[in-house]
């Protein structure tokens, strides 16, 4: 078998993997069921995207309400199978995901599979993964902006033309209209062609950056939209996690402060595993009966695998001297981290900064292929066994990681199906009222009969070991 | 450890946990797609006492369309129990210590008499579960005797 066959057979694997348990999960009852009654209840694609343009004062998201109007058109035109439609999307985005990381990561030889297999783990060990896979509303669009993201390196580092440019732009203007975090784009266009990557032309970052000036315009001129504020949603401070009237009555007079904070945490939260949200959750005092060992290994993998980035990014490039810093993954990662963070300023959210993960992995894959080739040739002989096993160490660490999302996306389906019971009446008020029901009797009829799970039947401390969420 | 030999095992230091995680979780998947059972990490009950005591709200909905939410049956519920008990749903879901479960299990069909009633508030005191105790009650506050009650543990 080729280093690539490999590769790739890995690839299908981890893909199937994260899209088959994803496909698991029922469509949720919160943040889904109502979104699907209203955009079901408007008469057209082109009346969904209107809608999206004017549902809310901070957000601007037209092309989410489209993407959902076409699916439920899908689905209403095989049967009313929602689950199939809506679940199956979340699937193969998550499969594509994964297939355009290998693309761009382009192992050639065996130790670059073995780079492969490590950035996997990290890529699907990490918590901001988990987010994109987990919960949908109901299309998950952090990872529609993730995909997108990576899918404009992959064009920054193609041989270019027309083409590329065109795609360039119109990726740009759809995740930038599915969600504020797709300006990141353009970031992502620019930091690569300061790197050397010409894949985006000139002329396309100049479209680009006018496209970014059309929005911002639209945003603030056409549709009178503001900024996120303090309160709007809950966000960790501390080690707390605050609700929004704690957050109004802390920080309404003086914003600024926990905006800051905010947006160091974010910067964080990637390469540390924490803050979570905001929240220092593994300095919280601990049930010592029931110690979440879990924060253990995901801080100790995290500093390795930030501290092979930093030697990394800091080391010479062999033809001209350049340090890695200026490549254009690691430039990317930066541009990505930093866009990230700055647009999370009002609340602290995993899911937003899941992009930057995703170019932390890519980055790790060249750091890791790079001190592989280095520990090969430079180890003394008396030092090799405790390399290996140290090596040993960090990859089963973060590999364990790996296999934790697994047991995230089971107890995501168990609390999605269990949602349908208890948030449902006569246990809590329904998502919509009883009159502009129209899918709901369908979405609980299939929600209860899918994804059929109970993660309290496993061995009681999986959760400490991998954590609830 | 010559050069050669060093580079093949340090190739594979770095690959395999990788490798394993896709071989198991890939094939789980594949399992998953094809037969809605993942291999896995995702167990389910065997039984509605078994679902009543792990929590589990849909799977008590679905089974109790077709089974006696009456009859004993032996549960495992390892964040409660030690060992597996036989219980009944209405017993399992105080084990659960979630009252929004005894009250899905009655609504569901399971029939509360006297006896029963008196087993339930002596498995909640057992467990000094403060919400399923309150919850119990609210339809029995009367003295509490239970002597001769076979408390699942």
């Amino acid at each position: 078998m080729s280093p690539r066959a490999a590769a790739w057979l890995l690839t299908a694997l981890l893909a199937v993997a994260v899209s088959a348990s994803v496909f698991r999960i029922p469509i949720q009852v919160s943040d889904s069921a109502e979104i699907l009654e209203a955009v079901d209840a408007t008469p057209s694609v082109t009346a969904a995207f209107t809608q999206g343009l004017h549902a809310s004062r901070t957000m601007l998201r037209p092309m989410r309400q489209m993407a959902t109007k076409l699916l439920l058109e899908v689905a209403h035109a095989i049967g009313d199978r929602y689950n199939l439609v809506f679940r199956g999307f979340h699937a193969v985005t998550a499969a594509l995901l994964v297939v355009l990381f290998t693309f761009v990561a382009r192992p050639r030889d065996w130790t670059g599979v073995a780079a492969l297999c490590f950035a996997m783990a990290v890529l699907t060990g990490l918590h901001t993964f988990g987010g994109m896979m987990r919960e949908a509303y109901p299309i998950n669009h952090f990872l529609l902006v993730a995909l997108y993201c990576l899918a404009a390196f992959a064009l920054a580092e193609s041989r270019g033309g027309i083409l590329t440019d065109a795609a360039a732009c119109v990726i740009f203007v759809i995740a930038s209209l599915t969600l504020e975090s797709g300006l990141v784009i353009l970031a992502i266009a620019v930091a690569a062609y300061v790197a050397g990557a010409r894949g985006i032309s000139r002329n396309a970052l100049i479209a680009m950056a006018v496209l970014a000036a059309g929005y911002v315009v639209l945003r603030v001129i056409g549709l009178q939209m503001v900024g996120n504020t303090v309160g709007e949603r809950q966000t960790g401070f501390g080690t707390e996690m605050l609700t929004t009237s704690q957050l109004r009555a802390r920080f309404g007079g003086t914003p600024w402060p926990l905006y800051a904070y905010t947006i160091v945490c974010s910067l964080l939260t990637v390469p540390f595993s924490q803050p979570i949200a905001g929240q220092w959750t593994a300095f919280e005092p601990w049930d010592p009966l029931a110690p979440p060992l879990f924060f253990l290994n995901d801080i100790g993998t995290s500093l390795v695998a930030t501290a092979v980035i930093v030697w990394y990014l800091a080391r010479r490039r062999a033809p001209d001297g350049r340090r890695h810093w200026l490549d254009p993954a690691p430039m990317a990662m930066l541009a990505t981290l930093a866009g990230s963070a700055v647009l999370s300023y009002a609340y602290a959210k995993s899911e937003i900064m899941s992009a930057a993960g995703v170019f932390y992995a890519l980055v790790l894959y060249v750091a890791v292929r790079e001190l592989a080739e280095v520990l090969m040739t430079k180890t003394r002989p008396s030092m090799r066994p405790a390399v290996l096993l140290a090596v040993l160490f960090v990859s089963t660490a973060w590999g364990w990681r790996a296999m934790g999302l697994q047991y995230r996306l089971q107890r995501g389906a168990f609390d999605a199906r269990s949602e349908w019971v208890l948030r449902m009446p006569p246990y809590s008020d329904p998502p919509v009222p009883a009159s502009a029901e129209r899918l709901t009797p369908q979405l609980l009829e299939e929600a209860l009969h899918r994804g059929r799970t109970n993660p309290y039947l496993l061995w009681p401390p999986y959760s400490r070991l991998w954590g609830e969420n | 450890m010559n050069p050669q030999r060093f580079r093949i095992l340090l190739t594979a230091a770095i690959a395999l946990p990788g490798v394993v995680v896709a071989l198991l979780t890939g094939l789980s998947g594949v399992s998953a797609l094809l037969a809605d059972r993942p291999l896995i990490l995702a167990p389910v009950p065997r039984n509605a006492a078994e679902a009543a005591g792990n929590r589990d709200v849909a799977d008590v909905v679905v089974m109790s369309a077709t089974t006696d939410m009456n009859r004993p049956a032996a549960a495992r519920v390892p964040l409660r129990l030690h060992e597996t008990a036989v219980v009944t749903p209405l017993e399992a879901a105080v084990v659960s210590e979630r009252a929004y479960m005894i009250r899905l299990v009655r609504d569901r069909g399971a029939k509360l008499d006297a006896q029963q009633l008196r087993t339930l508030r002596c498995i909640a005191q057992a467990r000094k579960d403060r919400g399923t105790i309150a919850y119990l009650a609210e339809i029995d506050a009367s003295l509490l005797n239970c002597d001769g009650v076979k408390i699942p543990y």
